[in-house]
């Protein structure tokens, strides 16, 4: 396939290391250790001091390192030519969803698979960017305008079914991580004057087929004041917790909206206004620090990669944990409407842990086999 | 490789990368900025607008009411006090079957049919976290056989409170009126911000006008509360501060006696010590039991004491208005001697008629035979109104008006309960303004004998004839005697106010005027004669009777035939003992027949009983001598 002699070698070193041997990145492991804990920790504080939730997370994240350590492992070329399949998979549960899924909450986006419930979504969050990544560095950069057609096909694709369980932030994450892929890779500036074009057309339309609910949420994004304790309470529950932990913050398992139960969902999507009462500012400011030393730690493996194709994958995941990060705090600080978007690592949930840690797995694995055979 | 696809150039591929990542960063940074900023809004500049609301979200305050103050009667009998009262309280968002927790309940205890209609009514209305009661004032023996199942019934509990209670039901009811739930009206005005929906305020009589006194200051307690509004813990309580407790100016045992002697005739007792003014009885028959309107009255049971056509809820000696008839003839006497119309030497001939010089209407005497030559002392005695038309028309209408006035007359009484009514002293000018029509010369004779326009309140005429008991001082009528701190037990009289000093031109008038009513009784042709057997003080009195429908009053053996609602009112005013006047008393009692007949005795058992309880020595041996002079 391509030439291995990439434009600039880099061959990691192969010593006695564990870490080298097992093909993984310390610090990153590090960092998102780091992350796990404080999310531990601030669970420990949603739940009034209670370790049933926090245990139950901690085997979800340790489950999220093995399958990190997993991922890591398989010579990166299976994920390329595993790709279309994990694609077509992903397509094909999407379509079960809506005929069998589980409903809650209005919306179908469980498959209960007996032992198992699953959220197709999930699974989609890695399968389109791989594709989109395989087919776009099987191409010339930038792509040409056939390229850039079929990329369109399969970002439209899942999100249409998406749409249709619905799961509006879902498929806007998905959306938007499918035009980073494109942009990347050099999409012409004109086509994307034109889709801006194409959005702001369409818009009027979207908005006549969406769901009451959506159209609700973005109303009340707008003017919380609208409906202060039905759709705008979690907003202003959640400024309020923000707003009254001050510099510092109230103290672990202290400030009274989390404590009280004012503030709904504070395990799940809310998390980070937990974290702003009860550590402040200050602790608010370091979490999304940590978060920042995450991206710039996998951007720094993008940029040390040899093909367009682990360098394309890395970039993506490293966008990926920006948008929840910016989607989640903004949502929470009332910059944004609220969407329903966990905030990866921290927040309570099992789907999103496994997800991003197995994306991070394979950011590692593409670096660190690269010097080997199996690269590509 | 495909021969359309042209070389990739890995050089190039990595420096596109690098350009779109720069500007990816760009807008990564500044969005991060973005958030940044948002948080440091948030958290430092409106943290102290947000930690207010955090506040206000977790801490409810909520009210303690105040215990109401006792109300004691001038001997400390209880007349309002406050006993615990217990109603059963569900807390729905504990019970998961609400339908069969009541089930359960009812097998316990039996819950009345509107309590339950009530409570689903409110179930609908309330929020979930809100405790409803499903019933109130649970007998002791159902507090007693709930409270052993209790532990059986989650969600349900038993809730203490105070509920005001008068012992002596319908006995001064309208006198002390009674406490009720606050309504809504008064609720939005909410003087000082002591009253809350759970507050019960004085709704009537000596309840309602002392109510900023009686009320107390409620407490607070500040609770923290979380979502539901359940209680998590108490914050800070300040107690409340009761209300004062007050001894009344009544005497209880007079009261019940008045209550009870007027039976079941409508009408109404004033009974007041005259050197304070101080009101010792006041009844009012028919009356209503007060503890009925304690815990709100229901519509219906509301509806059959108001349509009662003898209008139980009508406080009739305050403002019942009658015709005071012959016990206007006093006062008259009165202004007759002071005006030098006549001295107490003066005769006229009483024919039984008379006849307004130059008119021909005939104005009859109560005794159609008339009562011959007759001065004061006999005019009062026997009540002649041949004489007392004559004084009228020779003092004439002004300076009848002029004189009674400082009496009371005309005016409403300044007594410390609401609703009193003023009644109508006639004048040209009042007829005038009210009817329309110019005062006729015939006006002035009926006046002469209490008939025509004339009314007064029974506590109108007690304090009048307190006024001459007193000899010309006339003191506020009111019924606090004395208010005690409940804090530290203090009491603090109320002293009493003097309204006015009536000046005659010789003292002497008074005494002649006390010792002719005084023959009213004792003399064996006064009309109050009959209740002088056995009369253990010297008293003072005089009857009145008062037409209120035209029949032959001389065919008094077939006044039986006479339907009860057309009889003529009876009235009776007393005072004693003479001279030193301890208790003016007047009477009223509607289709009474004869002030002699009905309202007399009345008056006697309850002038008797109260010289007797103050110790008061006996005048005379009542059955020795009827001759013997009463006085030392």
């Amino acid at each position: 396939m391509n030439d291995p002699s990439a434009f600039r070698q880099h061959t990691p070193n192969l010593g006695p290391n564990l870490l080298n041997r097992l093909h993984l990145d310390g610090p990153l492991l590090l960092e998102l250790a780091l992350l796990s804990g404080i999310g531990l920790v601030a669970l420990y504080g949603a739940d009034h001091g209670q370790l049933t939730l926090v245990l139950k997370q901690l085997i979800r994240i340790l489950l999220g390192f093995a399958v990190l350590i997993a991922v890591a492992q398989l010579p990166p070329v299976y994920y390329r030519l595993a790709a279309p399949w994990l694609y077509l998979m992903a397509l094909i549960l999407l379509v079960a969803v809506l005929a069998f899924g589980q409903r809650s909450l209005g919306a179908q986006r469980w498959l209960d698979l007996g032992f198992v419930r699953l959220q197709p979504t999930e699974l989609m969050l890695l399968a389109l960017p791989l594709m989109l990544t395989r087919h776009l560095s099987n191409h010339t950069l930038p792509p040409d305008w056939r390229t850039v057609a079929t990329s369109f096909l399969f970002i439209a694709m899942p999100l249409a079914l998406i749409l249709k369980e619905p799961d509006l932030g879902s498929a806007l994450l998905i959306g938007v991580i499918g035009i980073f892929c494109l942009f990347v890779s050099g999409l012409n500036w004109r086509y994307l004057a034109l889709g801006l074009v194409i959005l702001c057309a369409v818009a009027p339309v979207a908005w006549h087929f969406m769901h009451q609910y959506q159209k609700e949420r973005i109303l009340i994004f707008l003017n919380p004041e609208r409906d202060p304790l039905g759709a705008g309470y979690h907003i202003i529950q959640s400024q309020i917790a923000l707003g009254s932990g001050g510099l510092f913050g109230q103290g672990l398992l202290h400030g009274s909206q989390t404590q009280l139960d004012f503030l709904p969902e504070s395990t799940t999507d809310f998390i980070f206004a937990v974290i702003g009462e009860q550590f402040g500012f200050l602790g608010a400011l370091a979490l999304v620090a940590i978060f920042l030393l995450v991206i710039q730690r996998i951007l720094r493996s993008a940029t040390r990669m040899s093909s367009h194709f682990g360098r394309l994958w890395a970039a993506s995941m490293a966008f990926m944990t920006f948008l929840y990060v910016v989607v989640n705090v903004g949502m929470v600080s009332g910059l944004l409407p609220v969407v329903g978007e966990p905030l990866p690592l921290v927040s309570f949930g099992g789907s999103s842990v496994v997800t991003l840690m197995a994306g991070f797995g394979l950011v590692m694995g593409l670096e660190h086999h690269q010097a080997t055979s199996w690269s590509l | 490789m495909s021969e359309s696809a042209p070389l990739k150039n890995p050089v190039q591929e990595y420096r596109i990368f690098r350009r779109r990542l720069l500007v990816a960063i760009v807008i990564g940074v500044a969005l991060v900025l973005a958030l940044a900023v948002r948080l440091l809004v948030l958290q430092i500049w409106e943290h102290p607008y947000y930690d207010a609301l955090a506040l206000g979200n977790r801490i409810r305050t909520l009210p303690i009411n105040p215990p109401r103050g006792i109300l004691y009667d001038r001997n400390g009998i209880v007349l309002a006090e406050n006993v615990p009262s217990f109603e059963l309280v569900i807390h729905r968002d504990d019970i998961r079957n609400l339908k069969d927790t009541l089930h359960r309940i009812e097998s316990i205890v039996p819950i009345r049919h509107q309590d339950l209609r009530l409570f689903w009514q409110l179930v609908r209305v309330e929020p979930a976290y809100e405790p409803v009661p499903l019933q109130r004032d649970l007998s002791t023996a159902s507090v007693a056989r709930l409270a052993v199942n209790l532990d059986r019934l989650p969600g349900v509990s038993i809730r203490a409170h105070l509920k005001r209670f008068y012992p002596l039901g319908p006995i001064g009811a309208h006198l002390l009126g009674y406490v009720g739930p606050i309504h809504s009206g008064e609720l939005r005005r909410n003087p000082g911000h002591l009253y809350n929906a759970e507050s019960d305020v004085g709704q009537d009589g000596f309840e309602e006008s002392y109510e900023n006194l009686l009320y107390g200051i409620p407490g607070v307690r500040e609770v923290e509360v979380n979502v539901q509004g359940r209680l998590v813990r108490v914050v800070r309580t300040r107690p409340p501060v009761p209300g004062d407790s007050v001894y009344l100016t009544i005497d209880a045992r007079l009261q019940a006696l008045a209550h009870e002697l007027l039976g079941h005739n409508a009408g109404a007792v004033v009974a007041l010590d005259p050197h304070t003014g101080g009101i010792l009885a006041m009844a009012s028959t028919p009356s209503f039991n007060p503890n009925r309107f304690v815990n709100g009255i229901g519509e219906a049971t509301y509806r059959k004491l108001a349509d009662n056509p003898l209008q139980p809820l009508f406080n009739r000696a305050l403002q019942g208005e009658y015709a005071p008839a012959s016990t206007i003839k006093p006062f008259l006497a009165l202004a007759v001697l002071n005006d030098h119309v006549i001295t107490t030497r003066t005769t006229i001939f009483c024919p039984g008629t008379f006849v307004l010089p130059g008119t021909t209407h005939v104005y009859h005497d109560w005794q159609p035979w008339g009562h011959g030559i007759t001065d004061l002392r006999k005019a009062l005695t026997q009540s002649v109104d041949v004489f007392f038309y004559h004084m009228a028309v020779d003092l004439g209408i002004h300076r009848i008006d002029t004189f009674l006035r400082p009496f009371g007359f005309g005016q409403k009484p300044e007594i410390d309960l609401a609703g009193a009514r003023a009644g109508v002293l006639p004048s040209p000018a009042w007829k005038l303004k009210h009817t329309d029509r110019s005062w006729y010369e015939g006006d002035t004779v009926i006046s002469g004998i209490g008939q025509g326009y004339w009314l007064v309140t029974p506590l109108q005429m007690a304090v009048a004839v307190g006024t001459i008991a007193a000899r010309g001082h006339r003191y506020r009528p009111r019924v606090i005697h004395a208010v005690m701190n409940p804090m530290n037990h203090r009491i603090y009289p109320v002293l009493p106010e003097p309204a006015r000093v009536i000046r005659l031109d010789r003292p002497g008038l008074w005494r002649i005027v006390a010792r002719d009513m005084e023959s009213v009784i004792k003399n064996p042709t006064g009309t109050a004669h009959g209740i002088d057997f056995g009369l253990k003080y010297a008293l003072a009195g005089k009857t009145g009777t008062a037409q209120i429908s035209n029949h032959d009053r001389s065919d008094f053996m077939n006044y039986h035939l006479i339907p009860k609602s057309k009889r003529d009112n009876a009235v009776f005013i007393a005072f004693g003992p003479v001279p030193h006047p301890r208790i003016v008393v007047a009477v009223f009692v509607q289709h009474g027949v004869a002030g002699a007949l009905t309202a007399a005795p009345i008056a006697r058992r309850i002038i008797e009983t109260y010289l007797e309880a103050e110790g008061i020595p006996p005048h005379r041996d009542p059955y020795r001598s009827l001759e013997r002079d009463p006085r030392p």
